[in-house]
C-alpha cells in the first residue's frame, strides 16, 4: 500500500476540516490502569482511583536518587534516609482513597538539601477466586528538591535539566545539536566481539582532504 | 584455456595493491541502558522475547541495579581530533544482546583525511529498529525536534590500528537514571523497538516518529504516536501505540474508528466499550504483548494491569458482557496466535483450536476495503469493526475456517459482537 495515496494536496482542507470535526473517536490511546495514581504535581498527597478491592492493594515509596546521588539497588539507606517506606492508603469522607507521601515522615530529621527522585508504587495481589486476575504493580515518579530542609515538587523536565543538563556538539550535518554525556562503567566480562550491520557509510558526509595528515 | 603468467601477475597485482593501502578498522564496545520497566518479562520469565532488566550490574563507580542492551538502537562512529572537526565514520545497528564491533574502510575514505590511525567513539542516536534495513522510531522532543545523541567522545579510544584489537574499555552506559528525560526515552526507544522486531517486515519503509515525554500516551497517524511522561517505564504503553499505527498503516488510514465513548473518555482494560473500541485497543493490547512474549512458547503469560492474558475463562460471567471488554479482545487474539490450546471454559462454548502466525493475522486488517459502510476500514457504527468483520473479511484466507471461528469468537465469547 502506498502511503501516500490519501494525501492528496486537494483534500488537505478537507482532513483538517474533519480533524477538528471528528478529534475524539479517532484518537488511539493507552488503557487506564485498574489503580490509577493521581497527582497534582505540587503536593505530596496523591489520590489513588482503584477498581481492585482497596485491601487488594498495597503503596510503597522508593527513593531512586536521594539528595543528588543515585540510589543502588537493594540499598535499604542512603544519608540517613530509608530507601524504601510503606505508606497507609487512607479514605476520606467521601469515600476516595489517597496516599500521604511526605519526603521525610513528621518527627524525622530534615532530609539533606539536593535532588530526589522516588517512585510510588501501588501493587495489587489478586484475592482467591478472583477471575482473570494477574498481580501488577501501577507506577508513579515524583521529583523534588529540597533547600534549607523545605521539599518542593519538580517536574521531569526540571528535574532532568538539573541532573542530566544536555550540551552540544556537531552532528554529521555540521549543525549543532544537544547531547548528553554517556557514562563509562567498570567491566565485569569479557567483551563479546561479534560484527555489527552497517547501516550507513560517512563517506558523503566529510569532504577529503589532507587536513590531519600526520597525526 | 592457459591464462599467461605476467598477465595473472598483473591481475594479482591490481587486486592486493587498494588492500595494502586501505585497511580496515574494527572498534567494538558494549551499551548498556538502566532498565526500570514493570510490565515487562524478565529473564526468568517463560516466552520472554527479549527481555526487559536483561542483566543486574554491580558497579563499582556507577549505581547497581538492572541494566539491558538497547537491541536495535543506532549507534553513529565517529574519529575524535583535538584540533579540527570530528569525522563521522558511520552509522551500526545493535543486533546483538552483548557487545559488537564495528568494521570500516580507514586509508583513502573520505573521513580519513591523512591521519594515519583514527581515534573512535561511539555517539547512540535516539532511533531504534527492528532490522538493520527496516522503519525506524525516531523519538522527538515536544517541539517535535529529533534528540540528540549520547557521546563518549571523552573516553574515544585512541589510535586504532589494523590488526589491532580496538576494544571499547568499560561497559558504554546509555543511561544511569531511568527516572530522567533521557532515561524515559532510552526504555520508551527499546519498548518501541521490542515491536519493530516483531513487525518490521510488514510495516511501511517510513520513519515513525515517536513524541516524548507527552502528557499521555496514544498514535495520531500511520507515523505518528506519543508516549506519556509517566509511562516510559511501561513497555507495553509503546508497543500498544505502535498496534494502532500498524493498523493504521494496513488499513492505509491514518486514524480508526474507534469509539470509546460508551464510559465517557478513555478506556480501560475491562469496562464495558463499544466494540469498535475494545477490538482497536484489544488489538493494540495484543500488539504489546506478541511484542514481548513468544505466542508458540507455552509458557508465555503475558498481563497487564491485572488483566491475565493466558486464562482460558473469559472475564465476564455472563458470555454476552464480554463482547465490549478490551481485555478479551487482547485474548482473543492471543488465542489465535499462541501453541496453548485451551479447552473451552464457561461460559464460552468452545475450544481454542488455532496457531496462528503473528504476522499473518496482522495482515489480515489489510484486507479491509476503505469506507464507512459495513465491514469497511472505517465503518461509523460504534460498533462497526469488530471481530466479526475481521474474521469475515479475511474468511477466505484462512486455512481452516472453523478452527479460526471458534478459537476467535466463540472461545472468547466474541460471537456475540454485532455480526454486522
Amino acid at each position: 500500500m502506498s502511503l501516500n495515496r490519501k494525501r492528496v494536496p486537494g483534500a488537505l482542507l478537507w482532513a483538517v476540516t474533519l480533524a477538528f470535526l471528528v478529534p475524539k473517536l479517532a484518537l488511539a490511546t493507552d488503557p487506564t490502569s485498574l489503580a490509577e495514581i493521581i497527582d497534582d504535581g505540587s503536593t505530596f498527597r496523591f489520590g489513588l482511583a482503584l477498581r481492585v478491592a482497596p485491601n487488594t492493594v498495597t503503596v510503597t515509596t522508593v527513593y531512586n536518587r536521594i539528595a543528588g546521588a543515585l540510589v543502588d539497588a537493594g540499598a535499604s539507606m542512603v544519608q540517613g534516609v530509608p530507601v524504601v517506606s510503606q505508606l497507609a492508603v487512607q479514605t476520606d469522607a467521601q469515600g476516595r482513597f489517597w496516599v500521604d507521601a511526605p519526603p521525610r515522615p513528621e518527627g524525622q530529621p530534615p532530609l539533606p538539601d539536593g535532588v530526589y527522585s522516588r517512585w510510588l508504587e501501588v501493587s495489587h495481589v489478586p484475592g482467591p477466586g478472583a477471575r482473570s486476575r494477574a498481580p501488577f504493580r501501577e507506577r508513579r515518579t515524583l521529583y523534588f528538591r529540597v533547600v534549607n530542609g523545605v521539599a518542593q515538587r519538580l517536574t521531569l523536565a526540571a528535574y532532568s535539566a538539573q541532573v542530566d543538563p544536555a550540551s552540544q556538539r556537531k552532528n554529521k550535518l555540521g549543525s549543532l545539536e544537544p547531547a548528553h554525556p554517556g557514562v563509562l562503567a567498570a567491566r565485569q566480562s569479557v567483551l563479546q566481539t561479534n560484527p555489527l550491520p552497517l547501516v550507513e557509510s560517512g563517506t558523503a558526509y566529510s569532504t577529503p582532504d589532507n587536513s590531519e595528515q600526520g597525526q | 584455456m592457459k591464462t599467461p603468467l605476467c598477465l595473472t601477475a598483473a591481475l594479482a597485482v591490481s587486486l592486493l595493491a587498494p588492500a595494502a593501502s586501505a585497511a580496515t578498522r574494527t572498534y567494538c564496545f558494549e551499551l548498556l541502558l538502566k532498565d526500570e520497566r514493570i510490565d515487562c518479562p524478565t529473564p526468568s520469565d517463560p516466552g520472554a522475547k527479549r527481555a526487559c532488566h536483561q542483566e543486574f550490574h554491580n558497579f563499582t563507580t556507577q549505581p547497581d541495579g538492572d541494566y539491558t542492551h538497547p537491541v536495535g538502537a543506532l549507534v553513529e562512529i565517529w574519529d575524535k581530533d583535538d584540533t579540527s572537526d570530528d569525522e563521522y565514520i558511520g552509522t551500526w545497528i545493535l543486533v546483538n544482546p552483548t557487545g559488537g564491533c564495528a568494521t570500516f574502510e580507514w586509508e583513502g575514505e573520505s573521513y580519513f583525511k591523512g591521519e594515519t590511525h583514527p581515534d573512535p567513539y561511539v555517539v547512540w542516536k535516539s532511533e531504534v529498529r527492528g532490522t538493520a534495513g527496516g522503519p525506524k522510531v525516531v523519538a522527538r522532543d515536544l517541539a517535535n525536534n529529533r534528540y540528540g545523541g549520547v557521546t563518549w567522545r571523552p573516553n574515544a579510544v585512541t589510535n586504532c590500528q589494523n590488526g589491532a584489537a580496538c576494544n571499547q574499555p568499560g561497559y558504554l552506559l546509555v543511561t544511569t537514571d531511568s527516572t530522567t528525560e533521557r532515561g524515559g526515552r532510552a526504555m520508551s526507544l527499546d519498548s518501541s523497538q521490542h515491536m519493530l522486531q516483531a513487525y518490521s517486515s510488514i510495516l511501511e519503509a517510513e520513519d515513525i516518529d515517536m513524541v516524548w515525554p507527552e502528557s499521555g500516551s496514544a498514535a495520531f497517524n500511520q507515523n505518528k504516536y506519543q508516549v506519556s511522561g509517566t509511562r516510559g517505564d511501561q513497555a507495553q504503553s509503546a508497543a500498544h501505540e505502535l498496534g494502532h499505527v500498524l493498523q493504521m498503516q494496513q488499513f492505509d488510514e491514518d486514524d480508526l474508528s474507534s469509539d470509546c465513548s460508551l464510559n465517557g473518555s478513555g478506556h480501560s482494560l475491562e469496562l464495558t466499550e463499544y466494540e469498535s473500541c475494545a477490538t482497536a485497543e484489544g488489538w493494540a493490547g495484543y500488539v504489546a504483548i506478541a511484542s514481548l512474549w513468544d505466542p508458540e512458547n507455552p509458557g508465555s503469560a503475558p498481563s497487564r494491569f491485572g488483566s491475565d492474558f493466558v486464562e482460558a475463562e473469559p472475564i465476564a460471567p455472563v458470555c454476552t458482557d464480554n463482547k465490549g471488554l478490551e481485555a478479551q479482545v487482547v485474548k482473543a487474539f492471543w488465542d489465535l496466535d499462541d501453541s496453548d490450546n485451551e479447552l473451552a471454559e464457561a461460559p464460552a462454548g468452545q475450544d481454542d483450536q488455532k496457531n496462528s502466525t503473528t504476522l499473518d493475522i496482522a495482515l489480515r486488517w489489510g484486507v479491509f476495503p476503505d469506507g464507512t459502510a459495513n465491514r469497511e476500514d472505517r465503518e461509523s457504527d460504534p460498533d462497526g469493526v469488530n471481530l466479526w468483520d475481521y474474521h469475515i473479511n479475511s474468511q477466505s484466507w484462512w486455512a481452516n475456517l472453523d478452527e479460526t471461528r471458534q478459537t476467535l469468537l466463540g472461545h472468547n465469547c466474541m460471537g456475540t459482537q454485532d455480526t454486522n
